[in-house]
């Protein structure tokens, strides 16, 4: 799941197999190489994550540039 | 776990509907003191290009969580009656309220100190993202100033 800007940059929500978290980074930076210049939140099933975690079949990854609220 | 209450609506916040919040406490007679913040939307010129709109989306299932353990914590920081908090998603035009922050206490202090630090982290801490809409339809993604 993509919210904010990356919104626009990646489209749509993807699927995507990787192992973990890293993986997938690697792997969205290598076809977005806009990505690398936002600084990212990553959510595992609604956790904020704070390192690599291992991803199994259908977690759901949330990617979300800086918050803007209020 | 403790009750996860809406905070988002999908439209400004009106005035009628704060003035009728407050209204509601009248019953509530060991209130001593309210403190309300309102977030408007500010029509910034920004390479001459004026904002008339801002955009709000959220991941509100994560937002919801969070809030609940902001609510959590500042009740047992803060001795308070009660507190609503209300933000708006989709688009607010320039002048409109999108955030409105209501705490209730016996004495002024809780209130008041309690309603700021909920402001700021609601700032800092919900993933909600701003889109400013410039009068020519263009547009560009908000950034927090603190």
């Amino acid at each position: 799941m993509a919210f904010g800007r990356l919104k626009e940059i990646l489209l749509s929500d993807l699927n995507i197999d990787a192992e973990s978290t890293d993986k997938l980074m690697e792997n969205l930076y290598a076809e977005f190489p806009m990505l690398s210049h936002l600084k990212l939140r990553i959510a595992v099933n609604q956790k904020i994550i704070s390192g690599n975690t291992k991803l199994e079949s259908n977690d759901i990854v949330a990617l979300m540039p800086p918050y803007s609220g209020g | 776990m403790n009750k996860v209450k809406k905070i988002f609506q999908n439209s400004a916040i009106s005035p009628r509907s704060i003035a009728e919040s407050i209204a509601r406490h009248a019953s509530k007679t060991d209130i001593g003191a309210h403190q309300i913040f309102l977030g408007q939307i500010r029509s910034d010129v920004i390479e001459n290009k004026k904002v008339k709109a801002i955009e709000y989306t959220a991941y509100e299932d994560l937002a919801l969580n969070k809030m609940t353990e902001i609510r959590e914590d500042i009740f047992a920081k803060y001795q308070l009656t009660c507190m609503h908090i209300y933000h708006s998603l989709g688009v607010v035009h320039a002048g409109e309220i999108c955030l409105f922050v209501f705490t209730s206490s016996k004495h002024r202090n809780d209130a008041t100190l309690a309603c700021s630090e909920v402001v700021e982290r609601i700032k800092n801490e919900l993933p909600i993202w701003g889109r400013e809409i410039f009068e020519d339809d263009t547009h560009q993604w908000k950034t927090n100033v603190f």
